[in-house]
């Protein structure tokens, strides 16, 4: 699933991001997103909010939809 | 030690790290506390002596987050990283967010660069319960590393000594080795093969930019290296995601190291109420209340009233009609008879009668309120709220929540606006935000007089206020459909919500006056005189004899004309003109008037700053499309309330 598609106060790991668009993509590296990059979605309206590190950010629906995530579930 | 020895340094980071501020306290002249982009988009140099011998040139670089550049602003960093040859960089970063900034040390340091890393915000860092391994820290990396508060003052003498010790070579520079996975260690080798000669980065850093197929790394090597071959070998990469490869392994060694170095020393809590006034002020309901009661009281209640209000009244009644006004009246009168050189000074049109009174007792007072009130959005981070908020209202009309701070500023000064609209990120939404302030944005000496003028009455004031918020809706609906290029996207850094520090909102408010005194006050008196050549020459009556015809149009009185020409000179000219004419209309009449003169071109130097900004044909369209416009709305508002009866 997208960032869109994540689900308020969940926290989970980035799988990939769409490299086609190459602006976004650095926008998104600048950030610090990466695959295996774990953030917390902490907003979604108006636009999406999400911790990564200790930074808090705002990204638009646009940038959003280009980072895929998954469920990160606690180990051990 | 013989003589002076003069190196130059240079600070780099991302935004809001606190860059300006440590700029400030080495060179002790004050750039501007960057809290929002752009207030470090002109390149600020200072030069700090230390001791008998030693002498610093600081430049302050824009916002830079990799090597790999966005945005024009970072390109310009770049460029001086490649041409300054500095003895010493100061790569600035906010230390609770060492990961996140790491990477980019990293890319310096494998550029062979003179980097000292720069912990600062050290303090936050310490609330959030880490602890930080600093000599361990920089064995690891091999270059110094300095911590610092920069909003307290601390760490500086420790920066500048390690600064001087980098800048004289005493320093031993043991950069780590940045090892990438096989894919990307070969693709670079083989590039480092084919680059021949010597350049101002490393080989190595610049086979990276090359892979990535950087445009200014392109530029940088010279005609006769295999160049061809390089970006025939590196087209491959781009397309199989070598970016993201590179940036993944350079990230994955930052979180290794400061997994060594960085610890967790106890789990602390933020306080309730600051947690509770961060939340709520990023809620997508409670923060547009936020927003309005911020409006309210920082823009309604202290720029209108007090500044506008109070101060205005003090300094325009008190001091110059009834003492200064008076007086060089009666001093030119004596001096130089009823000649026409008597109204280049004095009169109702001279330049201390007029240029330096409005300057001094309209503009002024506004000006200083509204840039003091702005420091403490900013700094508070307040700003940074209103753009989140607003973004995806704004994306309707084809802009981002970013383009919230030059629309903000140009309530204080279209003109300093104008140039902000650098930061934006698109030209198509630079473009875009010029033509709205141009065309809606009340600039403050505007808003001073239509709230001194229009504040009695608060349907008046609705009247005119909903009329410019229609208008810079359909306006934007308009531009965002017509202009071409693609919608700009919206990202940015929320800060926490800080108490704005009493002595860097005074600093940052004064440096923007100071900007304001001499880029704007100037171009004041020579208005002034300008005006008094259209007058003494005729060309004004002719000019203004054509501009009545549009007044009548709308409604308006003869007297109009003059006033919307000296709106152009300064828009504020006009507004302050209005103020002088205002017993003579009635209250449709100053509603129109406020209306069609905030619409109406932009002053004298908003329109120069355009030129330089967004080309002269550009320009020339814009206020060649607002003019026609601002009269024709000037017409509609007055039939309507003609028919509604008001």
């Amino acid at each position: 699933m997208n960032l869109i598609e994540a689900k308020l106060n969940e926290t989970y790991i980035v799988e990939s991001i769409d490299s086609k668009d190459d602006n976004a993509m650095k926008k998104l590296l600048s950030m610090g997103i990466l695959p295996g990059t774990e953030l917390k979605v902490l907003q979604k309206k108006p636009t999406i909010v999400f911790e990564v590190y200790h930074s808090r950010f705002a990204i638009d629906n646009s940038l959003g939809e280009k980072v895929y995530v998954t469920k990160n579930h606690p180990q051990g | 030690m013989t003589g002076n020895n003069k190196y130059k340094v240079l600070l780099v980071g991302n935004p809001n790290v606190g860059k300006s501020l440590l700029f400030y306290h080495i060179t002790g002249k004050y750039a501007s506390v960057s809290n929002y982009p752009g207030t470090t988009v002109a390149i600020t140099k200072g030069v700090a002596k230390i001791g008998s011998h030693h002498e610093l040139e600081v430049i302050d670089t824009p916002g830079f987050y990799n090597m790999i550049t966005i945005t024009e602003e970072e390109a310009v960093t770049k460029r001086i990283i490649f041409e300054e040859k500095p003895d010493v960089i100061l790569h600035v970063i906010d230390a609770k967010n060492i990961e996140r900034m790491l990477p980019l040390t990293l890319q310096l340091l494998e550029a062979n660069l003179p980097v000292i890393l720069v912990l600062n915000m050290y303090d936050e860092l310490k609330r959030r319960g880490l602890e930080i391994e600093l000599s361990h820290l920089e064995h690891d990396l091999g270059i110094p590393v300095v911590c610092t508060i920069a909003t307290k003052k601390y760490g500086i003498d420790n920066l500048i000594s390690r600064i001087i010790s980098v800048a004289e070579k005493r320093y031993k520079f043991q950069p780590i080795k940045i090892g990438y996975s096989t894919l990307v260690e070969d693709a670079i080798t083989r590039v480092v093969e084919l680059i021949k000669n010597e350049y101002p980065i490393s080989k190595r850093s610049l086979a990276t930019l090359l892979l990535q197929g950087d445009v200014e790394a392109y530029k940088l090597i010279d005609k006769e290296e295999a160049v061809d071959e390089i970006s025939k070998f590196a087209g491959g990469f781009v397309k199989n995601d070598i970016s993201l490869k590179i940036a993944y392994d350079r990230h994955r060694m930052a979180v290794d190291i400061i997994g060594e170095n960085i610890y967790e020393n106890e789990k602390k809590k933020v306080s309730g109420i600051k947690n509770l006034l961060d939340k709520l002020t990023l809620h997508p309901i409670f923060g547009f209340i936020a927003v309005f009661i911020i409006l309210y009281f920082g823009f309604y209640k202290f720029v209108g009233g007090f500044g506008a209000g109070t101060l205005v009244d003090l300094i325009e009644t008190n001091l110059f009609e009834e003492i200064i006004n008076p007086y060089v009246n009666s001093f030119f009168s004596k001096i130089l008879g009823d000649s026409i050189f008597f109204s280049l000074f004095a009169g109702d049109y001279g330049i201390i009668t007029l240029g330096v009174r409005y300057a001094f007792a309209i503009v002024l007072p506004v000006v200083s309120t509204f840039f003091l009130m702005f420091s403490v959005i900013e700094d508070s981070g307040f700003l940074v709220r209103i753009s989140m908020l607003l973004d995806k209202i704004l994306k309707k009309i084809g802009l981002s929540g970013r383009s919230v701070i030059p629309l903000i500023l140009g309530l204080g000064c279209g003109t300093m606006a104008t140039v902000v609209t650098r930061t934006l990120e698109t030209k198509r939404e630079r473009y875009l935000v010029t033509f709205l302030l141009a065309l809606t944005i009340p600039c403050s000496a505007q808003l001073g007089v239509i709230l001194g003028l229009l504040g009695g009455s608060f349907s008046m004031l609705m009247i005119w206020f909903v009329s410019i918020l229609v208008i810079f809706l359909i306006s934007g609906f308009v531009l965002n459909k017509y202009t071409k290029g693609e919608q700009a996207t919206f990202f940015m850094e929320i800060p926490p919500i800080r108490m704005p520090k009493l002595g860097n909102v005074m600093v940052k408010t004064f440096s923007r006056l100071k900007w304001y005194a001499f880029e704007i006050i100037p171009i004041f008196i020579y208005a002034s005189a300008l005006i008094w050549i259209g007058k003494i020459t005729k060309i004004f009556d002719f000019l203004t004899y054509i501009l009545t015809f549009p007044a009548k149009w709308a409604g308006l009185p003869d007297k109009m004309g003059e006033i919307f020409l000296y709106g152009f000179f300064r828009r504020d000219f006009g507004a302050a003109g209005l103020y002088d004419i205002q017993d003579i209309m009635t209250n449709k009449q100053l509603v129109v008037a406020s209306v069609v003169l905030t619409l109406f071109v932009p002053c004298i130097a908003q329109f120069a700053v355009m030129i330089k900004e967004r080309g002269l044909k550009t320009s020339i369209f814009i206020f060649l499309s607002v003019i026609p416009f601002a009269f024709i709305f000037g017409m509609i508002l007055n039939s309507i309330l003609g028919i509604w009866g008001y």
